[in-house]
């Protein structure tokens, strides 16, 4: 029996991590206020473009949604069961989770390092098919998101290789959507969150009782890090990484829809900062694009190396304006 | 090629060699939709690099948004503004 499980297009895709949860959450409108209520927080990591995830969305737990039912498992556990990882993801599809795992890219067709390298990368299993494949979803070769498919015996090379080759991902989670559930955007809970943005206050603090706190850059304070990245690329001084601004602009994209909803919720009392958040959007777009542009053309576009810099302190500015303005008009509402 | 007498046949030509649609797309008109045809983030990227080196120009900033690159037609346009902004 062959069952494919849906998704949706998700509104951030930087990191598979996200973007797996997100692309499950976007089958229905119903999550959208919680996304929304979320993704207001962006942290960078000191280490810079030598971080494995240099500059992101902050999160405590990237799995956790009230609209996602989550089974965590680990490799040591799924030995310890003794049964197959292909019989395991066959059933859990067919009971309608997404499992979300590690594998080496190795034997996966259609990503970057099949064939040619061995690699642990995350991947979402959303189908089974009589034919003896799974539907998987995740970076292609083309560096797109997609949907493609793999033999499951070859998919059962990617999930024991892991034990041979350096990885650090343990994690075989499964996700189902849950429809019994029920959130609606607070404005006060997402004005606090843009303060805290504001301020560049460690939001991991929050959860000091559960974690050691995380040394990173946030909110605002991560402009810095993201500003001084630009003057090093720009100098030749450091390693091209379109991540960067494709995050701002995950930010800024989600910030447009945020701002729009709030102004929903108000009565318009935000309205006039959507054409901002707007021009935020396309000035990080324009970043991003044009990063690409100067990297395709060997680094020769006279249009990037001279704009960029203004553009990106610009959208700082802006982002501080904006957000403030959105707090001060927020503050009215609970 | 001379941006300043540009064709949307000749822009179409480049757009279509680099968007990386599929096969049954390749077949859509100069208004139609390029995203919803099946070009990427990626692809657009590549598209635009292919028609500055085609036609000698180079996008500003402000053109590059999905709106402009979102058909044949489109970028065809913003080519002849950006070729009649530099004088060609």
């Amino acid at each position: 029996m062959s069952r494919l499980l849906p998704i949706g297009d998700p509104p951030a895709y930087g990191y598979q991590f996200y973007a797996f949860p997100l692309a499950i959450l976007t089958i229905d409108p119903g999550p959208r206020d919680w996304i929304l209520s979320n993704y207001i927080q962006t942290a960078y990591d000191p280490a810079g473009p030598g971080s494995p995830v240099p500059f992101c969305f902050y999160f405590y737990d990237y799995t956790d949604s009230p609209w996602l039912e989550v089974v965590k498992l680990s490799r040591e556990w799924v030995g310890l069961g003794g049964r197959d990882i292909v019989d395991i993801c066959r059933d859990a599809v067919h009971a309608g989770f997404y499992p979300y795992l590690n594998v080496d890219e190795f034997y996966i067709p259609q990503r970057l390092a099949y064939g040619t390298r061995h690699c642990s990368h995350d991947i979402l299993v959303r189908g089974v098919d009589d034919d003896g494949t799974f539907t998987v979803y995740g970076y292609s070769d083309r560096r797109v998101m997609a949907t493609t498919t793999v033999s499951q015996r070859d998919f059962a090379a990617s999930y024991t290789s892991l034990d041979e080759i350096p990885n650090t991902c343990f994690q075989v989670y499964f996700y189902r959507p849950r429809t019994d559930v029920g959130y609606r955007l607070t404005p006060r809970i997402v004005r606090e969150a843009f303060e805290e943005y504001l301020s560049g206050a460690n939001c991991s603090t929050r959860f000091g009782m559960l974690r050691d706190e995380w040394d990173r850059a946030y909110g605002m304070h991560a402009y810095r890090m993201l500003v001084e990245y630009l003057d090093r690329y720009l100098a030749n001084d450091t390693r091209f990484d379109a991540r960067h601004f494709h995050i701002l602009w995950e930010h800024k994209h989600l910030m447009t829809a945020r701002m729009r909803r709030l102004s929903e919720l108000t009565g318009g009392a935000v309205e006039s900062l959507v054409a901002p958040c707007e021009q935020m959007e396309a000035d990080a777009l324009a970043l991003r694009n044009g990063m690409l542009r100067h990297e395709y053309k060997n680094r020769s576009s006279t249009v990037f190396t001279t704009t960029s810099p203004g553009r990106l302190a610009r959208l700082r500015d802006t982002d501080e304006q904006v957000l403030t303005a959105a707090v001060d008009a927020l503050k009215a509402f609970s | 090629m001379s941006a300043g007498a540009v064709s949307v046949a000749e822009v179409r030509s480049v757009v279509l060699a680099h968007a990386e649609l599929p096969a049954d797309r390749a077949g859509i008109s100069d208004d139609d939709d390029l995203w919803l045809a099946g070009m990427d983030s990626l692809s657009s990227v590549a598209v635009m690099v292919a028609v500055e080196e085609s036609f000698d120009i180079e996008f500003p900033d402000e053109y590059l948004t999905r709106e402009v690159f979102g058909s044949v037609a489109a970028i065809a346009a913003a080519v002849r503004e950006i070729a009649g902004q530099e004088g060609r």
